[in-house]
């Protein structure tokens, strides 16, 4: 996660105003990975910019759905998933 | 009449209302845009109800449904809004009429005045704003069910809800104020989604309410209190889906912060959820939170309390609710709980369909379902950690809460008895009138319940004995008066719970039930013999009253004596697995007295097997269980004509073999090799290979003389695993034993109707799922009898003697056969009645001369044949155990060989005559799954010895045979034997046609060779009309038959038979014949 964070702040700092997550590789998510989404949807927020979930397993989704997370990271599950 | 109009229009009526709150409550959401098919339903309902109490007088009722019609009515013209205050109004007025409804009777006394008002002031004040301002008389729809209601959610809150949900509401907004305060402190910017979870909504609470849920507030931090105890978040949102439903779940997302300043170790979370787990449960499913974590927002147990006491609103509530508004609301709303516990503890409804099911009952099946989803979970979890503690606490807990849960949903079926009893003051009130009797009757028990099942069978017969005791047991006024009785006769009628089951007494202080009387009666309608009669004790003449087709009243009245009554009773009470007794006294009075399992939905049933089929057996229907030691079976049963009965202290009750009566091939596990062997013993004190047969079978008459020779194995009722084991059944009016391979354990099994195709087997009552997954069937004790030919209705004689005849009708259909070996895989069969002896043989005591073989045998020699000496089968391997059959053919005795093992059987296979036939052999049958072939020894003597037999046919008198035999295979084998004779034979199938030849070739046929058991008219019949008739009279007749006990003989001989022979002895027959004609000519 500590990575990614870097990854996504030097986007950030480059001015990317979307980033989408391609979790299609993803099949769980610990509590690094949601606190790593979610300070990049904070992040995006005071930029005005949006995050994006794709490709997300029936399990996450799920997860992500019964936390509430789902629309505000603009979460789409694998199937529905358009990119 | 009157009673079941009312009755109609109140189910009706009832049903009306049943939609009622539902469509109310949806015309309330749809507010200004009202459906107007909706509102014209319940229009309609109000309506009906309206017309129909008008015309049953229900003035009240009428009134209510009147001013309610008039509102819909309002709503419909658009003069109304049907605002939750009007909604409310109505609502408290169906209940009230719901109320009613199921109190007809009580309904003048209602008070409604309070709601009449009501109404009336909701269409005056309608009528006045529409004439001023309406739209202030119109409070605001009410919020939709949005799942972000904001914290003021409680002030809005339409005046549909009851009062403690704002109480809960209240707290639930003291609790979240709380919540809302911690991100308050952290002063980062706001991201967009809620850190704080919505108020339950009060849609979510009255949901809650409705299914008995509560609803929780778990506050936690998935980092510190989930991940680092050792639980994933996904398991954790999984127990949640699992046993509830999560209403909202707000995650902290300010605290986390921005990828700048993460660092991932706390993200706090709010989740509301609903469930019906109780605190304690919920805590346990959380067991890494804290108490303080999770708080109870709403609970259902605790709302009564505050309703009237308003807690202080919470000191952050912004707009605390008017109390003036307040009490407003809440007095309908109380009004309404209190109208439908009423009507929920009511539960007289009579309509067969709907089942009323006290609330507190549902709630505990609510958290029993909770329970058993936890325990699920941990059975999960246990097999997924294949944790074998872990998986036997779950079984622990899935056994106790599943029989938890039977017994509570048991308890939804019960119903009162009183609802059948009800009927019973204007029955007896009726018919007494119309009789010109007067009757007290004595109602005691009306509240014991009786499952659903059991009620509906209940109500048609106990309507009948009460009719019955009306009828019949009590006297006329004259009568009584005469007998010296207070005129008023008293039918009691009384339920009790006993010993698990229920009893309902049915007694009157009438005249009694004079055994004389009944069993004339029926010994006039030819239900039994005179003879039988006289050895009936005076309780069983009295049964006799069920049997069907009597009635004792001399004319046929219109109120029972319609000769259907009783045994109506018996037919019903078997049906429900219940027993009557009688108890009656003349000139005293009569009681009825009825046991009944409280449920036939689960049955304590012993499980038993019979040739490996597993059956269940109601324990209703077991009186006794009886294990016959092998040295008691001889003591215990005996034969009594052909059938079997045990004797079990002093009764005679009849006997039969499960298997027997269903059909399956009797089997018995070998004792050595543990394989499961064919049982093929007649009788169970049929005592086979005892010791060698060999010397023993010297009686060729005894049919069970001749059994297998050397079986290795002891008499297998020696063995202690061969005891016989026999449930002494009981199907309410009769007993008898039922013969079982083995009793296994007794479990409760849930019963499965039949599905269409074998819903007709009157022998199963329905079929269950064992605790090993297989399916057994259930069955029906007093459908077996039937089957079995028993007899209800006397057991001691009459049973016996419908046993005896089934018995009967198996052997005469079933021939006896000695089985044998030619080549190993070359089994054989031979006519028992052939075979005089068996004897082994070595190899080396065989004689050869040329191709012919003979043995030293008692002082001779006895020629030695092989099946294949004529036929075309596999050579004899004289390596093999080798035996003779010592036969003895027209006088001669002759030996065929053949080789172990050898078994004697009893079978009604049919005879293939086509397939296998050749030189030597008469036919093929299968028996033990195997192609038997059936050695005809006179052929196969005719093609092995080199000239023949003599057979004399020129040398003996011929003359006309007529045969009767309904067996073919006999038939054709006899009239075989007798036209090799040179006799011609005239054959008949039966008695009857036997006769009618007879008559016909009067002056031709010499000699009547006859079957005893044959369909129509019997060897005995026949004999019995030849004699009696002066044409016949002198025929010689000569009985050919396997009834070969003394008994037979002696029978045969009285009823006029001149030569009672075995059958297939041909040498016999022959001669007998032969010196018959001969004595003619």
């Amino acid at each position: 996660a500590p990575q990614i964070q870097l990854a996504l702040k030097q986007e950030m700092a480059e001015g990317a105003n979307e980033i989408v997550f391609d979790l299609s590789g993803t099949e769980s998510l610990d509590s690094a990975g949601i606190c790593l989404l979610i300070a990049a949807c904070n992040s995006m927020y005071t930029v005005g910019g949006t995050v994006r979930l794709v490709g997300l397993s029936n399990d996450i989704f799920k997860l992500l759905k019964g936390m509430k997370l789902a629309d505000c990271l603009n979460a789409a599950p694998r199937e529905a998933s358009n990119g | 009449m009157v009673d079941d109009i009312l009755k109609e229009f109140i189910n009706e009526s009832l049903e009306h209302l049943g939609t009622i709150e539902e469509e109310l409550l949806s015309m309330e959401e749809s507010g200004d845009d009202v459906d107007e098919e909706v509102v014209n339903k319940i229009f309609r309902a109000a309506h009906s109800i309206k017309g129909g109490s008008s015309f049953f007088g229900l003035n009240k009722v009428k009134e209510l449904a009147h001013r309610a019609e008039t509102i819909l009515d309002m709503i419909r013209s658009r003069e109304m809004m049907p605002n939750a205050e009007v909604i409310n109004i109505l609502l408290a007025a169906f209940d009230k009429l719901r109320e009613m409804l199921n109190q007809p009777d009580a309904s003048g006394q209602t008070d409604t005045d309070d709601l009449m008002s009501k109404l009336d002031a909701v269409v005056s004040s309608s009528r006045s704003a529409i004439q001023s301002e309406p739209e202030e008389e119109w409070p605001p729809p009410p919020p939709p069910q949005a799942q972000a209601a904001p914290v003021q959610a409680p002030v809005q809150a339409p005046p549909v809800q009851v009062t403690p949900v704002q109480a809960a509401s209240a707290k639930a907004a003291a609790a979240l104020a709380k919540v809302a305060a911690t991100p308050a402190k952290e002063p980062v910017k706001p991201p967009p989604p809620s850190p704080v979870c919505a108020m339950p909504t009060e849609a979510e609470i009255d949901r809650a309410r409705r299914y008995g849920q509560y609803i929780y507030q778990i506050k936690c931090d998935l980092v510190a209190d989930i991940e680092r105890k050792g639980k994933t978040i996904k398991s954790v949102f999984d127990d949640l889906s699992y046993t509830g439903e999560v209403l909202d779940c707000a995650v902290d997302t300010a605290s986390i912060g921005t990828l700048d300043d993460a660092v991932y170790d706390s993200i706090p979370i709010n989740v509301m959820f609903a469930t019906i787990q109780e605190p304690d449960i919920v805590r346990v499913l959380f067991d890494t939170l804290s108490a303080d974590n999770i708080q109870t927002l709403f609970d259902l147990s605790k709302e009564a309390a505050p309703a009237i006491e308003q807690p202080a609103p919470p000191a952050n509530e912004p707009k605390p609710p008017e109390p003036a508004q307040e009490a407003q609301k809440a007095k309908p709303a109380q009004e309404k709980t209190a109208s439908e516990e009423k009507a929920s503890s009511k539960s007289s409804s009579q309509t067969a369909e709907t089942l009323r099911v006290n609330v507190g009952l549902i709630e505990n099946l609510a958290n029993l379902a909770g329970e058993l989803v936890l325990s699920r979970n941990q059975l999960r979890a246990a097999v997924s950690q294949k944790n074998t503690k872990l998986l036997s606490e779950a079984d622990q807990r899935i056994n106790q809460i599943s029989s938890e849960l039977q017994d509570v949903i048991m308890q939804t079926r019960l119903q009162p008895i009183g609802n059948v009893f009800s009927r019973f003051p204007r029955v007896v009130r009726d018919l007494s009138q119309a009789m010109g009797k007067e009757i007290q009757l004595d109602i005691l028990g009306k509240e014991i319940a009786v499952d659903k099942s059991v009620h509906e069978g209940l109500a048609e017969l106990l309507t009948h004995m009460v009719r019955n005791s009306v009828d019949h047991g009590i006297e006329t006024l004259e009568g009584r008066r005469l007998a010296g009785k207070k005129p008023s006769g008293l039918i009691r009628i009384e339920a009790r719970h006993e010993a698990g089951k229920v009893v309902v007494d049915v007694a009157d202080d009438g005249k009694g039930i004079d055994p004389e009387r009944v069993s004339e009666v029926a010994i006039n309608k030819g239900l039994i013999t005179a003879e039988k009669v006289k050895k009936l004790t005076d309780a069983e003449k009295q049964a006799l009253i069920f049997a069907p087709g009597l009635s004792t009243t001399r004319e046929v009245s219109d109120v029972s004596g319609r000769g259907v009554g009783m045994d109506v009773v018996k037919t019903n009470l078997d049906q429900l697995g219940g027993q009557v007794e009688i108890h009656s006294e003349v000139g005293k009075g009569t009681l009825f007295r009825i046991k009944l399992p409280l449920t036939l939905a689960v049955m304590p049933s012993l499980i038993v097997t019979a040739s490996k089929e597993q059956f269940a057996i109601p324990q209703a229907n077991i009186e006794e269980l009886l294990r016959l030691r092998p040295e008691e079976v001889k003591e215990r049963i005996e034969v009594v004509g052909d059938s079997e009965v045990l004797l079990l202290r002093n009764k005679i009750l009849p006997l039969t073999r499960l298997s027997d009566i269903l059909g399956i091939a009797p089997t018995y596990t070998d004792e050595e090799t543990g394989e499961l062997k064919e049982d093929r013993r007649d009788r169970l004190h049929d005592r086979r290979s005892r010791r060698s047969a060999v010397a023993d079978a010297t009686d060729p008459k005894s049919k069970y003389s001749k059994k297998e020779t050397t079986r290795s194995g002891k008499d297998r009722r020696q063995s202690a695993g061969s005891a016989i084991e026999i449930i002494v059944a009981t199907t309410g009016t009769m007993s008898y034993g039922l013969v079982v391979d083995e009793f296994h354990d007794t479990e409760e099994v849930v019963v499965k109707p039949l599905g269409l195709r074998l819903r007709d087997l009157r022998e199963y009552s329905g079929s269950t799922i064992l605790g090993d997954g297989t399916v057994a069937l259930i069955l029906d004790m007093a459908g077996l009898a039937v089957k079995a030919g028993l007899s209800s209705v006397s057991d001691s004689v009459r049973a016996v003697e419908l046993a005896a005849e089934v018995e009967t009708k198996r052997l005469q259909d079933s021939k006896a056969l000695l089985l044998f070996y030619n080549g190993p895989d070359n089994p054989m069969a031979i006519p028992m009645g052939m075979v005089q002896r068996v004897e082994s043989v070595l190899p080396g005591q065989i004689e050869h001369f040329g191709a012919r073989r003979t043995l030293k045998y008692r002082n001779g020699f006895l020629p030695l044949y092989t099946v294949s000496d004529a036929a075309n089968v596999q050579q004899l391997d004289e390596g093999m155990s080798l035996i003779v059959l010592v036969c003895n053919v027209d006088g001669e005795e002759i030996g065929l060989l053949g080789s172990m093992p050898v078994d004697a059987i009893r079978t009604q296979a049919d005879i293939d005559g086509i397939t296998h036939n050749q030189t030597g052999i008469a036919g093929s049958l299968i028996i033990q799954n195997r192609t038997t072939l059936l050695v005809d020894l006179y052929d196969l003597l005719e093609a092995a010895r080199p000239g023949g037999r003599e057979n004399g046919n020129s040398a003996h008198a011929s003359g006309v045979v007529l045969l009767a035999e309904d067996s073919e295979f006999f038939r054709n084998q006899i009239r075989k034997f007798l036209e090799t004779d040179g006799h011609r034979v005239i054959t008949a199938v039966d008695g009857e046609e036997a006769w009618d030849l007879l008559l016909k070739n009067l002056s031709e046929i010499q000699v009547l060779v006859t079957d005893i058991e044959m369909p129509k008219l019997g060897g005995l019949g026949l004999t019995a009309r030849i004699r009696a008739d002066e044409r016949t009279a002198k025929l010689p007749i000569v009985a050919v038959t396997s009834l070969g006990t003394e008994q037979d003989v002696a029978r045969g001989l009285a009823a006029g038979v001149n030569e009672y022979q075995t059958k297939l002895d041909r040498g016999k027959l022959s001669g007998c014949v032969r010196g018959i004609i001969g004595a003619y000519t």
